[in-house]
């Protein structure tokens, strides 16, 4: 199975190498589940700025500050460091672990990566290790670490396994199994934290849960649901500061949507090469373009595409443009321009119901709007 | 988006490539002495100021830059330097019993100065450090209420004015809602906007300008600095890196500048509500003031009575907003009939029914057209014309299109009269009391003068009335109550 579906995706990948997607990747799909063509890209295996700059020949506006790459890895090594003494310390602050409980495996320590050549096999010996602590674990074996750093843990899509590396996955001896924690270098403030940045660790974090099922059901282990809960630990930083601040999530939405999307992915493999003619390959901009896009405000956030489907979606006059709530309440129209004429009442007179109430409410709105200003 | 108004004048903006206007009336009181400052952080390091930009409206700025701001004795100095100039404009402020306003271009600034004034207000090592966190707390804090002209970002002050033919998240780029407001003549505005957009405005420089400039400037003047360069080369690339921010700040300098100038220019009436709001944001800045003069602290976290008190105070000022936009701009005024906030529609069967000596009942119907509206029974409605006529709805009839409105007198029947049959008329939301803070805090005092039990130590208190067991010889009892 493996195989044949291997086949499929290099197919449609065409001349463009895999790219490993990761919880971002996944966390990706479940922020705009009826974008296509995103998951199309997700699906084949191809990075969404892979496709801006090797499909669509655009330049690459994705991408960290130096400055910002500097402090958040200056802050995942000063979380690992001296065996994550700063990670013990803040969950016996929370009282989730005791201070016998300092048990730390640290993965990319026990298995460091050497020349790129030795990549796929050391990739391998960490994915080999990260089973063995969490088979430990769950033979409730009190040697089991509390805590392991970057484990190497399996999601399955189209039945081909993707390795992900949650930051650091947290268990006290009496805990039943482990909890995902997400390290991100934001500042952690409190209710005024951005949003946008919680929001996109709880679904990284939410990944991490999604591959810890996916672990112990393979393990054979019936009631992963019961076993690994939808929560998540968000460890931040104090503004200023190296210090770590800790969150539980209660991330049911996130895993939710995200088991969604993946369930949802086998039969879009088949759909997507229905879409498509057949021999077509997503590397060519014209096919990959012919593949139902859905832009919305949020894309910007996480999709390198954003600004091609902006352009695109500008080119169409799609309602999205000017905003979701617009996409919405234009979805009768169409596009901006049919919405004009029907505001106007220019062009041909309103086709279907909807387009005759729209039509009556933007009227109403437009004679409001007129007489106040 | 706010609703139908909204929309249809983004849809005109998009038609004709320039903005529309979505007010009647000036929503914000620009003070004539208001100070623009244009922080620019380092990329991830959010409690630094790279390089500022400051100065009053219409004024050019000074500029102030540290080569490295993870250095915390260059980073100290700026921060001294700007608190110089905050501490000097507060203070002619409060002399001139007015109150301080800032202006900066848009809402991840005004989360930059938040997160500053946070983390300096507590710092032990310098007291003019110190002094400037507390100071910006008085404008952090008061921005998240509604109507309050302490801290004003440009794009929110516009986004209040113009609707541009854009998402409203990109409405958070200055540069792009003034191309909206101003296009070029002769060019596109989609492709102008496009251009825009990739300048910053914010409060961090662009990753691709830091990968490819900034951190290699950097990174020579700390390598000088490492190997103790001779004076005159560490000055040489401290000024490369100055030379470099300047460039990336005085752009959105220039745009906060031009904002309120574009403000100012649209030469509209001020909202009648105004003024009351510029006394209120005096009283609070004399009244921040005197408490920093008394000693206190500002907490970082507010207790349980703090911040519900503070949480009356946002409530209100966000109901006084609303009523005085739904009451003083048309704009509002249509927005708020759209909604359903308003009612309006013809007035049917007024009747005066004499209930007793000098006592009537005063009733009436208005039956509206309306598609949307949002009204109950036991609600009370103002009369737009004239607040003073207040009523309460008894009932709701909705036949097809057609609504009819049963409402009933709570006041005004004989100050304000009846309306007529036949009349149109606007029922909505009663007129901003801005004294009503003031009544809700005198009762919440009383209220929260012991802390309810969610908030204390004392755990769930015990079932009252509590059950007991009923007395063995009642008759006993009854007779020893007399």
């Amino acid at each position: 199975m493996n195989n044949a579906v291997n086949a499929r995706l290099a197919r449609l990948r065409g001349s463009l190498q895999a790219d490993e997607p990761g919880a971002r990747g996944f966390e990706r799909v479940a922020r705009n589940p009826d974008c296509t063509r995103l998951r199309a890209l997700t699906i084949a295996g191809i990075d969404p700025a892979t496709a801006a700059v090797a499909v669509y020949r655009e330049p690459a506006r994705e991408g960290q500050s130096p400055f910002a790459l500097a402090i958040g890895n200056r802050f995942d090594r000063a979380m690992a460091e001296n065996g994550a003494a700063q990670l013990l310390e803040l969950y016996r602050s929370a009282g989730r672990l005791t201070t016998a409980e300092c048990k730390v495996a640290i993965i990319p320590d026990m298995a460091p990566l050497g020349s790129p050549r030795e990549m796929k096999h050391v990739m391998a010996l960490r994915q080999t290790l990260s089973q063995q602590l969490l088979e430990q674990k769950l033979r409730r074996d009190r040697k089991a670490p509390n805590i392991i750093i970057k484990p190497r843990v399996l999601v399955t899509l189209l039945g081909l396994d993707h390795g992900i590396e949650p930051d650091a996955l947290v268990a006290s001896d009496s805990d039943p199994f482990y909890r995902p924690v997400e390290i991100k270098s934001y500042p952690d403030r409190a209710g005024k934290t951005e949003p946008a940045d919680v929001r996109s660790a709880c679904r990284q974090a939410a990944v991490g849960v999604v591959a810890l099922r996916n672990v112990v059901s393979r393990m054979g282990v019936p009631t992963s649901e019961t076993l690994i809960p939808p929560l998540g630990d968000l460890v931040l930083r104090i503004p200023g500061a190296l210090k770590p601040t800790l969150r539980p999530m209660t991330l049911k939405g996130e895993v939710d949507s995200l088991e969604r999307a993946i369930q949802e992915a086998p039969s879009n493999l088949d759909e997507l090469e229905q879409l498509l003619p057949s021999g077509a390959a997503l590397d060519d901009p014209v096919i990959l373009e012919s593949i139902a896009n859905s832009y919305r405000a949020s894309c910007r956030e996480h999709c390198a595409l954003a600004q091609h489907c902006k352009q695109r979606a500008v080119a169409n006059r799609d309602p999205a443009i000017l905003g979701d709530y617009a996409k919405e309440a234009l979805a009768a129209a169409g596009s901006v321009s049919r919405a004009l004429d029907l505001l106007k009442g220019t062009g041909a007179p309103p086709r279907t119901p909807a387009e005759r109430a729209l039509s009556e409410q933007l009227r109403d709105a437009m004679r409001e709007y007129r007489e106040a200003v | 988006m706010a609703g139908e108004i909204d929309l249809v004048a983004r849809l005109l903006a998009f038609d004709k490539g320039k903005a529309s206007r979505i007010a009647s009336h000036l929503q914000v009181s620009i003070q004539p002495h208001a100070l623009v400052v244009c922080p620019l952080a380092m990329a991830g390091e959010d409690t630094t100021i790279h390089v500022v930009a400051i100065g009053h409206v219409g004024q050019p700025p000074e500029l102030r830059s540290v080569p490295d701001p993870r250095f915390r004795d260059d980073q100290y100095q700026l921060f001294t330097w700007l608190a110089e100039r905050i501490e000097t404009y507060f203070g002619e402020c409060r002399s001139q019993g007015d109150y301080p306003q800032i202006w900066v271009s848009s809402s991840p600034v005004a989360a930059l100065l938040d997160t500053l004034a946070d983390r300096l207000r507590y710092n032990q090592d310098n007291p003019t450090v110190k002094r400037f966190g507390e100071l910006l707390s008085y404008a952090t804090e008061r921005f998240p209420l509604a109507g309050q002209q302490a801290l004003i970002t440009a794009t929110g002050a516009l986004r209040q004015h113009f609707a541009t033919g854009q998402q409203e998240a990109e409405d958070e780029h200055l540069g792009t809602v003034l191309v909206w407001i101003e296009p070029p003549a002769g060019r596109n505005v989609l492709a102008e906007v496009a251009a825009t957009e990739l300048v910053p405005m914010g409060a961090k420089t662009d990753p691709t300008f830091d990968r490819q400039t900034l951190e290699p400037l950097v990174r020579d003047y700390n390598e000088a600095r490492r190997q103790k360069a001779d004076p005159k080369v560490l000055a040489r690339r401290a000024k490369a890196v100055h030379d470099t921010l300047v460039n990336v700040v005085r752009p959105i300098y220039d745009a906060t500048q031009r904002a309120i100038q574009t403000l100012g220019g649209m030469n509209l009436q001020q909202l009648p509500s105004l003024a009351s709001l510029d006394e209120r944001e005096r009283d609070e800045f004399q009244n921040f003031m005197q408490s920093r003069d008394a000693g206190y602290h500002l907490p970082l976290r507010d207790n349980p009575k703090p911040a519900a008190f503070k949480l009356a105070g946002r409530e209100d000022a966000l109901d006084n907003l609303e009523a005085a936009l739904t009451h003083e701009d048309r704009i509002g005024r249509a927005r708020a009939l759209l909604a359903g906030d308003i009612l309006r529609g013809t007035v049917q069967h007024p009747r005066k029914l004499h209930v007793g000596p000098w006592r009537f009942e005063y009733s009436l119907e208005v039956v509206s057209n309306q598609r949307v509206l949002r009204v109950r029974r036991r609600d009370e409605l103002a009369l737009l014309r004239d607040t003073r006529l207040r009523a309460v709805v008894t009932d709701v009839q909705r036949r097809g299109r057609m609504t009819t409105v049963s409402l009933q007198l709570s006041s005004g029947g004989r100050a304000v009269g009846l309306p007529h049959t036949g009349e149109l008329v606007e029922f909505g939301p009663g007129a901003p009391d801005w004294f009503g803070i003031v009544r809700t805090r005198a009762q919440m005092a009383n209220r929260l003068s012991n802390p309810p039990w969610t908030h204390s130590d004392s755990g769930m208190p015990n079932r009252s009335p509590q059950r007991q067991r009923p007395p063995r010889d009642l008759l006993t009892v009854l007779e020893g109550l007399r």
